[in-house]
This record gives C-alpha cells, structure tokens and sequence, in this order.
C-alpha cells in the first residue's frame, strides 16, 4: 500500500449507503432466525477501512462509521467511542492484520466484532437502561454472520477501493 | 512515491474523536435521538423498502374505511381532552362531597373505581426493525411497565421500559412480547366462546398463539383482544384478526393461530396507554 489519499466523498456516500442497508428493512431479506440476525455492513467497512487506509485517516473514518451506527439506533454515542477504540487498535496492527486468506479474514471479522459489539454494549449499558433479550446469542449469531459474509463484501471493496483512495497491493 | 502523511498525529485523532464520542454519549437523550429522528425523517423512504413482512402490509385495505382524517381524529383528540379535564374535575368534586357525607354520618365509605385513565403520548422514534417505539411520557406522567398502549381504538404493544420522561413500547409483533389473549370461537355446542391463551409476536409483522385445543371451532377473520387483566384492562379490546390457522406441527391437538394485528404502526403519530389508576401530574 502507498500513497493513499481517502476519497472521503465516496467513503461518506458508502457509509451512508451501509447505514441505510444496515438500519431500515432492506437487509430483512437476509435475515434468519425468529431474532431478525442480520449481518453488520457497519463493521465489515470498518475493518476494511482500518486494515488498508493510513492510521490517522482510519481513526477518524471510524469515529464517522461509527456515528452511522448510532444515528440508526435512537442511543447516541457507545458506537463512536467503542469504533474509535477498536480502530486505534487494528491499525496498530494493521501490517499484520493484512491476512489475504478467507478463513483467516474471517476469524478477524468474526473477532473485531464480537469485541465491538460488546463493548458498544456495555457502554450502552451505562449511559442508557436498554437491555436485550437473548443477547449473547444475538450477539455471537451476528457476528457469525458479518464474519461469513465480510470476505466475500471485501472483495467488492477491494475491487472498489481505489474510489475510496486507498490503494492494495494484490 | 513517499508515503502521504495527515498532518494529525494518530493518537491526537484518536484523543480528538473519543472525545466527541464521549460528549455524544453524554447528550440528554431529548437531543441525542433527535440526530436519529432527522436521519429517520430524511431516509425514511429507503428505510421503509422492506421484506413481504413489513408493516405496512399490516393494515388490511379493507379496514381503511376505519379510519377518519388527520383532521377529524385531531377534533376528537381535541374533544377527549376536554372531557378528560372535565372528569378530573367531576372526580374532584365528587370527592369533595364523599368526604363531606363522611364527616357527616361519621361512616367510613369505599371509594367507587373511577376507571382508567388515558394516558396521552407522541411517539419520538419507530424502531421498527425492533418492534420498539419512543414516546414523550414516562414514570413521571403515571405510566408502569405492562400498561396497554393503544392507537386508532386497537392494542398496539404494552410498556416495556419507563424512563422519567420517556418510555420505550414493545409492539405486539415483537419476539419478545408475549400476553394473554382471547380468541373469538365456537365451543362442540356451537356457543360462542372467547377462548384465552397467550399470544406471542414472530418478530416479522406476525403474532402467533399455540396451545388452543382443536376442539374449538376457529375461522379466519375472527377477531382476537386483548385479555382483560385486573389493574391493567378493565374490558376486553381487539387486538388483530384470525389470519391463518392449522393443526400445530408439534402437538396435532392444538391449533397453531397466526394473527394479524389491525395496527398501522406507519400512520400512529400519538398514542396512549391506559393507566387504571388516577394520576395527577405533578
């Protein structure tokens, strides 16, 4: 990777179009169990974001990935902080992370938002009195569902990243 | 090619925006769902784009002729209001004088119930993919977790959590919400009967109710209510209507009942729950 430059515009109309995807009964289709799990579209970018933009620029994408995600859910905040958190952490690591393998891209998604979600809750835990039933196996089952389906959505991503500005190695 | 740097450093970005976040996390939620509210009124076309189970497929086109206008439910808002003032006041009244017959005859006497009160209240925000709706009344206005919530004459959920001013309403279409209903049917004798049993949301627009014994006669488009609970309901209200039903797979003795709730969660702005206790805002 080198020289990249963040199209923001298309990083903003993507995440627009993630959020839109992710908040309203689009994604219903895909939806399975009587618990509507749906994939995270929101988190599947951000680790895409993290791994391939530079450091800095990934931080603040994430903090805007992660307003996404709290503007479709009336609670604002325990998304920002807990992206922002996570961000700072995978682009740390990110040479690493840089894994082109399927499987092992799929563990990283299924990890990164196991870690996100439960920490977006427990945030949510102290600030607001929602609760939800049945939440850890919400939780798992969602990120089961965002790992399966991540690689796959990181090819399109890939194959549309330099619109972004991000520019892969292959 | 050299590397393009930003010109923050990560950790200033990462200091910056957590920031942010946090003061975002502290908001009065008044102003932080109002960012949810702008998002959901610009976006709601493409929201509302949705699976066959949305809930504007709820509402039977047969029973819009239920419904009157946006200006002549107002007048009757309106008119309810008025009357409901006029009670307190009566109530008042009629207290005054109990007490008054009471200090005169010297006898202690019951208070008759007053019946319920309505409990008027907007909705802020329609999580709809959660079956979940805001709304702008809460502990403080008199409103319990349990308490019926009502719009256009039909049950539309229960109060699920109560905040001081706010309170979050489960809808009947939730997987999570479950409550006691009645059936409207026919016994081995033919006699109408109004068979009770728990009925549970499918989390897709549906609500399911098993455990009626297929002794009961029980046709599509009978009308399903809501169970009158002590303290809660004092007269049965319709829920939805009968909108399938079949042998339940796991026990043939029992019919397993799809209905579909009359509620148009699309075109509710207001709503109300019944509070069967008297409650003076303070």
């Amino acid at each position: 990777m080198k020289g990249n430059d963040m199209n923001w515009f298309v990083f903003a109309i993507t995440t627009l179009i993630a959020a839109l995807i992710q908040g309203g009964n689009l994604l219903n289709f895909a939806s399975f169990t009587e618990y509507t799990i749906k994939p995270d579209l929101l988190i599947i970018l951000l680790i895409f974001i993290c791994i391939y933009a530079e450091p800095s620029k990934a931080v603040a994408a994430s903090f805007f990935i992660g307003f996404a995600a709290d503007i479709i859910t009336p609670a604002m905040g325990p998304n920002m902080v807990s992206y922002v958190i996570v961000a700072s952490l995978l682009t740390t690591f990110q040479r690493v992370l840089r894994l082109n393998d399927l499987l092992l891209d799929s563990g990283l998604i299924f990890i990164t938002a196991l870690i996100t979600a439960s920490f977006s809750s427990v945030i949510s835990c102290f600030t607001t009195d929602i609760s939800c039933h049945h939440f850890l196996f919400r939780l798992f089952a969602t990120a089961l569902y965002t790992a399966i389906l991540g690689p796959f959505i990181w090819l399109l991503l890939r194959a549309y990243s330099r619109f972004l500005g991000l520019k892969i190695k292959r | 090619m050299r590397k393009k740097q930003s010109r923050f450093s990560k950790p200033v970005v990462v200091s910056v925006f957590l920031l942010i976040g946090i003061i975002f996390l502290f908001l009065p939620k008044r102003m932080s769902s109002k960012f949810h509210d702008i998002f959901v009124y610009i976006f709601s076309p493409v929201l509302k784009i949705s699976a066959p189970y949305n809930f504007s497929s709820i509402t039977e086109s047969a029973l819009e002729k239920d419904y009157v206008s946006k200006e002549k439910y107002d007048l009757i808002l309106q008119k309810n209001l008025e009357l409901e003032k006029q009670l307190k006041q009566a109530i008042r009244a009629r207290n005054q004088t109990l007490e008054m017959l009471e200090t005169v005859s010297g006898t202690r006497q019951r208070l008759p119930d007053i019946g319920p009160g309505h409990i008027w209240a907007e909705i802020i925000t329609k999580a709809l993919q959660r079956s979940e709706l805001d709304i702008n009344r809460g502990k403080n206005d008199g409103l319990k977790e349990g308490q019926y919530v009502i719009a256009n004459d039909n049950v539309i959920g229960t109060i699920w959590q109560v905040f001081n001013y706010t309170a979050k309403v489960k809808l009947l279409t939730d997987i999570d919400h479950k409550m006691i209903v009645e059936v409207e049917g026919l016994d081995q004798d033919n006699q109408q009967v109004y068979i009770r049993a728990f009925m549970k949301g499918d989390g897709k627009g549906l609500c399911t109710i098993g455990e009626i014994k297929t002794s009961y006669k029980i046709e599509q488009g009978n009308f399903v209510y809501a169970y009158a609970r002590p303290g809660y309901l004092n007269a049965p209200l319709v829920i939805g209507k009968v909108l399938q039903i079949f042998h339940d797979d796991s026990n043939p003795l029992f019919w397993k009942i799809i209905v579909r709730p009359l509620m148009d969660i699309n075109n509710i702005d207001r709503v109300f729950a019944i509070s069967m206790e008297p409650y003076e805002r303070q």
